[in-house]
Order: C-alpha cells, then sequence, then structure tokens
C-alpha cells in the first residue's frame, strides 16, 4: 500500500513537471501574442492581445491561473481551430486509439511466440531469422517504412488505399484504410519486444527451476510455458508499458504520413502551427498515459509474480 | 597432473620447492624479475594492450565487425566526397528530373541511383549527405554525453538533493517521447544544425546522468575510493581520477546506442521540416523531398532510407557487441 502510495505520488510529480513545462513553453520560450498576430502587427494590438489574454498579468499569478484551470482539464481554446482544446485532444485520442491498440496488440501477439521460439531454438535457422528482422525493424525508421509501404502496396501494387481515414464506405473500407498505418505503427515495438522476449526467456531458461522442472521429467511444452514464459513475462509487461512512449511518437510519425486523423496527426501540426494551447494540452495528456500506464504495469507484477504479491 | 614432467616454469618452480607459494605475482624472488613466461595465461592477457584485445574479440563477432567495417566505410565517404562522389549534389538538370535507377530499362547510366525531382544525383546526396550525419550525431553525442556524465557524477558522488532532483528530472525526461519534444523545440526555437545537435543532445543526456549516477553510487563504496577520500584527496580528483576511469565501459555502449538514436532523430526531425535546413543535403531531407515525387519516381525514398537503416543498425550492432565485450549491463 505504501509502494503504491509512493508511485501514484511519483507519477503526480511527473504530471505536475509537465504542466510546468507546457506553460514555460507557452508564455516564457514562445511568445503567444506575436504567434496570434504575426510579426509586423503594431504595437497597439499587440498590446490589445497582450491584455486580453491575460499576459500583461506577472508571470506568478498567469502561472497559478494556468496551472488551476489545467488541473480541471481547462486548457483554453485552440489558437487555429478555436474548439476547446480538452475535448479536441480526447475526440483525437480515440482514433488515434483504433490504430494504436490494434497495434499493440499485434506487436503482442507476434513478439511473445516469436521471442520464445527463438530463445528455446536458439542458434538454428528460426532463431537467425527472427534476430534478424528484428534487428532491421528497430533500426529502420517508421517514416521511411510508411513511405515505402505507400510506395509499393498503393501505388506499384494498388491492393490498397494509400491514406486518410474513411467510415462511410462499409466496415472493409475503413478495415483497408487503417491496415497499414497499424502495421508500420506495431514494427518497431514488435521488434524492441520480440528481441526482449527472446533474451529473458534465455536468462530464465538457465535457472535453477527449470533444471529441477527437466529433471523431474515435465514435458516440454510445459517446461516452456508455466516455468519459463510465465517468469519471462515479469520484466516484459513493463517493457510493454515503456513501449508507450514509442507508440506515441510512431503515432505521431505514422499519423502524419498516412493522413490519419489522430492525436499524432494533431500534435504535429499544432507544434508546426504553433497552436500552443492545443501543445500545452497534449503534453499533459501524454504524462497522464504514462504514469497511468506505468502504475498498471506495477499494479500486473502482483498478478503475475506471487512473491510481490504477498509482501 | 598425469605426468611428473613439469610444462611450464611455473610448474617447474613449484615442483622443485612445494613450499613456494602458488601465487606468481607474489615477490618471491627478491632480485629477478617476473617474466611473462612466468605468469599464467589469464594475467598475460590483462596486461596486454586492452585495444588488441578489444579488436581480437571485435574480430570473433562478425555482426560487429561488419558493422565496424560499414562505418569505417561511412567515415571514409564522408571525408571523401568530393572525390568519391560522381556528381555535385546541388547539380541540377531538369532533362534528368525523377530518374530511375541505372539498373532499370528506363534509367541513365550517369545516374546509378536515379535523381530526384530537381534532377539532382541522388548517389551523390547519399554520400554527401553522411557528412552531416556523422557530424550531428557525433557533436550531439559527446554534448550529450559531457552534460550527462559531468550531472551523473556529481548526483551519484554527492548525493543529497542534487540527487533527487536530478532523478525526477530523467523520470520526466522518460515520460515523454522525445521525437515530440523535439519537434517541438525546434518549433519555437527554429530550425538549423546547431539548435538540432542541442535539441539531440536533450534527448540524450538523461540516459548517461542515469548510468554514470548508478555506477559513481557503486563505485563511492569500493576501498580504493574509501582510501583516496582517507588520504584526503580532493572530491575532484577522486571524481576525475577514480570514478570517472571506472564509468567509461558504460559511457562508450551508451555512446554507440546514443549514435544510432541521434542519426534516427536527425532523420526524423529533417523529413518533418523541422530538423536541417532542406537546402542541405541529409538523408531526412532527401526522404521528404522523396514523399513528394514518390508517384513519379517510386525509386527516390529507396536509397536514402536504406543509408539511415545500415547506419542505424550499424551502430546499434556496435552498442551490442560493447555490452557483452564490457560485460556492463546498462
Amino acid at each position: 500500500m505504501y509502494y503504491l502510495l509512493n508511485r501514484i505520488a511519483q507519477g503526480l510529480v511527473v504530471i505536475f513537471f509537465a504542466l510546468t513545462l507546457g506553460f514555460l513553453l507557452v508564455f516564457v520560450i514562445g511568445d503567444p501574442v506575436l504567434m496570434r498576430v504575426g510579426e509586423d502587427a503594431s504595437q497597439e494590438m499587440i498590446d490589445r492581445y497582450r491584455q486580453m489574454m491575460g499576459l500583461d498579468r506577472p508571470i506568478i499569478v498567469q502561472y497559478v491561473d494556468f496551472m488551476t484551470r489545467a488541473v480541471q482539464g481547462d486548457f483554453g481554446l485552440s489558437y487555429r481551430s478555436q474548439q476547446d482544446v480538452l475535448s479536441l485532444l480526447l475526440e483525437r485520442l480515440s482514433r488515434s486509439a483504433e490504430l494504436a491498440i490494434p497495434a499493440i496488440i499485434l506487436a503482442l501477439v507476434v513478439s511473445i511466440p516469436v521471442g520464445v521460439l527463438s530463445a528455446i531454438k536458439r542458434n538454428t535457422w528460426i532463431d537467425y531469422v527472427a534476430r534478424v528482422l528484428a534487428l532491421i525493424g528497430q533500426a529502420a525508421p517508421q517514416f521511411w517504412v510508411a513511405i515505402m509501404a505507400i510506395v509499393i502496396f498503393a501505388v506499384a501494387l494498388g491492393w490498397m488505399p494509400s491514406s486518410g481515414r474513411v467510415t462511410d464506405q462499409g466496415f472493409w473500407t475503413y478495415v483497408a484504410h487503417m491496415a497499414m498505418p497499424t502495421f508500420v505503427l506495431a514494427l518497431t515495438p514488435m521488434a524492441y519486444l520480440t528481441r526482449m522476449m527472446r533474451s529473458t526467456v534465455l536468462e530464465v531458461i538457465n535457472e535453477d527451476y527449470v533444471r529441477t522442472a527437466r529433471a523431474k521429467g515435465l514435458a516440454e511444452h510445459r517446461i516452456i510455458y508455466y516455468h519459463a514464459v510465465r517468469n519471462a513475462l515479469v520484466p516484459y509487461v513493463t517493457l510493454t508499458a515503456l513501449q508507450v512512449g514509442n507508440v506515441i511518437a510512431g503515432s505521431m510519425v505514422v499519423e502524419s504520413v498516412f493522413s490519419w486523423p489522430g492525436l499524432g496527426r494533431l500534435f504535429m501540426n499544432s507544434i508546426r502551427q504553433l497552436d500552443i494551447p492545443v501543445v500545452a494540452g497534449g503534453l499533459a495528456l501524454v504524462a497522464v498515459i504514462y504514469v497511468v500506464l506505468n502504475l498498471l504495469a506495477d499494479l500486473s507484477y502482483t498478478l503475475l509474480d506471487p512473491r510481490v504479491r504477498n509482501k | 597432473m598425469a605426468t611428473d614432467i613439469p610444462r611450464s616454469d611455473t610448474e617447474k618452480r613449484n615442483a622443485q620447492d612445494p613450499r613456494q607459494p602458488m601465487d606468481p605475482l607474489a615477490p618471491e624472488q627478491p632480485t629477478g624479475q617476473i617474466t611473462d613466461s612466468e605468469v599464467p595465461e589469464q594475467i598475460i592477457a590483462v596486461r596486454r594492450n586492452p585495444w588488441k584485445v578489444a579488436l581480437k574479440e571485435l574480430y570473433a563477432s562478425k555482426a560487429a565487425l561488419i558493422s565496424a567495417g560499414f562505418i569505417l566505410l561511412l567515415i571514409m565517404l564522408a571525408l571523401f566526397a568530393d572525390v568519391i562522389a560522381p556528381h555535385d549534389p546541388q547539380a541540377m538538370s531538369l532533362i534528368d528530373r525523377m530518374l530511375p535507377p541505372a539498373w532499370n530499362a528506363e534509367g541513365d547510366m550517369r545516374y546509378l541511383l536515379g535523381t530526384d525531382g530537381q534532377g539532382r544525383d541522388i548517389l551523390s546526396r547519399i554520400i554527401h549527405a553522411s557528412q552531416m550525419t556523422l557530424m550531428v550525431g557525433l557533436a550531439s553525442v559527446v554534448l550529450g554525453g559531457i552534460v550527462g556524465v559531468t550531472l551523473g557524477l556529481l548526483a551519484g558522488y554527492f548525493g543529497g538533493w542534487l540527487d533527487a532532483i536530478l532523478m525526477r528530472f530523467t523520470d520526466l525526461q522518460l515520460a515523454f517521447p522525445s521525437l515530440l519534444l523535439g519537434l517541438l523545440v525546434m518549433a519555437i526555437i527554429g530550425t538549423g544544425v546547431l539548435e538540432l545537435v542541442c535539441v539531440i543532445a536533450l534527448a540524450q543526456w538523461a540516459f548517461y546522468a542515469r548510468v554514470v549516477r548508478s555506477e559513481a553510487i557503486k563505485t563511492r563504496e569500493l576501498e580504493f575510493v574509501q582510501g583516496a577520500i582517507a588520504l584526503g584527496a580532493s572530491n575532484t580528483r577522486i571524481l576525475l581520477q577514480h570514478i570517472l576511469p571506472n564509468c567509461v565501459a558504460s559511457m562508450l555502449i551508451i555512446a554507440s546506442f546514443s549514435l544510432a538514436m541521434a542519426i534516427y532523430y536527425e532523420a526524423a526531425l529533417s523529413f518533418f521540416g523541422l530538423g536541417i535546413p532542406p537546402a542541405i543535403p541529409t538523408w531526412g531531407n532527401m526522404l521528404a523531398g522523396a514523399r513528394d515525387i514518390m508517384l513519379a519516381n517510386f525509386w527516390a525514398p529507396v536509397f536514402p532510407g536504406i543509408a539511415i537503416t545500415l547506419t542505424v543498425l550499424a551502430f546499434n550492432l556496435l552498442g551490442d557487441w560493447a555490452r557483452d565485450f564490457f560485460d556492463v549491463r546498462v
């Protein structure tokens, strides 16, 4: 219980820092007025905007004001679309999830069996192929893989639609549009998790309890499943949670290339147009997602590892 | 021992005088020197030039050897780009726009890998771009390394509030995808080579800081450091002479992975128009340009992407090897 509270407190600190960072970006590094009215606006106009946006107040007052609003989920209006930032972010988040959740499931479904197989068939051709593919998957930049996927499957072969999110032409059209971005998004975490699964299984497989299981004549599949894989899953779960950062960064890249109207693309466009309220709100949202998922990963330890549960 | 013929000098000595200590380094001969033949194999290995040992180990690992070879080749290409590249990377030729590679039916033998949307030779641009890639990578890794190692050493050695603050900062750094922060900072401060180096360094210092900190905490408790403290050595001396050398292995490993990461970020930020200004050829800029013409020449994005992938792969493999070689977990 103490441990859990400690972790929650740490998470809150991260979120607090994220909000502060958002504030600093908005009001200290960038000049929100200049960004809105343009470089060659008259001084009078700049002053009017400054007053309208409350920027003529002392910085501490602005900071406290920003933080109190932020905690209530109020990040103001987007400079560009004049929409409420929070509802805009949440709407886009659900569209990103349409890609990200299948991508993470795909990464897990592939990486667990391939990683285990690669470890138990160590130094056979299966292992080599899996390792080489994982290494390349880790090294190949997603924006390039995305372009190549479009070039090959949409332009040259014409099998797939090249980009966009289409919802009004039936289920299968929708699936066809999301297939390539999902796969490209899954690639980097898949490669990373496969390597992790392989190395953790290799570590576990040399443990005494696996040797004991062998010595008492258990069937090989029981040894692998109950003794090796279940123990290897403990570090794997944390690493999966840590992949969230990768998936968010990947979403920015993949959604931009495939013109998928999700959070990543919103981020990318808002950063480019310096639509600061959206960026500040987005930073907070990313921090919350990261903290919550890490907390869940910590809690899942208790499910997977009875030693932690009984402490 | 099956035979009573002594095989080595050490055994001979022990056979002659069983009371002699086994420790070959013990000063049992008051005037004589210890020659190599008297020292067991393992100790000779340690005494050998560490560079030679590393080279030998590198030679034993095929993946690492090929990676090192590839990186050397890349350095050569970057150094002698003007001599090696068949064309001027900026020379446009409007008649030769968007050509496929030479082996293609519509290709042109003058342009081995084809041309881009402005009729510039892709091969020459890839070769010239390696200069910027390596320069940005190296500069950002050195900058991030200096900042991270300094902070990590101080935090690990002194502990206390400095340590607490530093760890919260690295937490924060880990909570955000560095690509997001990188794009954001570049959008605010503007694009440019120096700006990019700083942004990539910003994404990397935390890795060095974390690892060096934990090494420093471990090393601080060792006897030789405690001895140095007892002798009244200054903090600077202890940090630089005793603790820093023990962090070198982990620093090298992180540097290798960081280089891979730096090259990836340079390409990604340039690709999205927030890295190196588009006028300078880099692999990321080439991909951004290729994206616009991919319907007309789908070969254009192929080769810059392969260049990025292979370079990142080579530094990753070298990092893997270094981790095995130094046997350090980072």
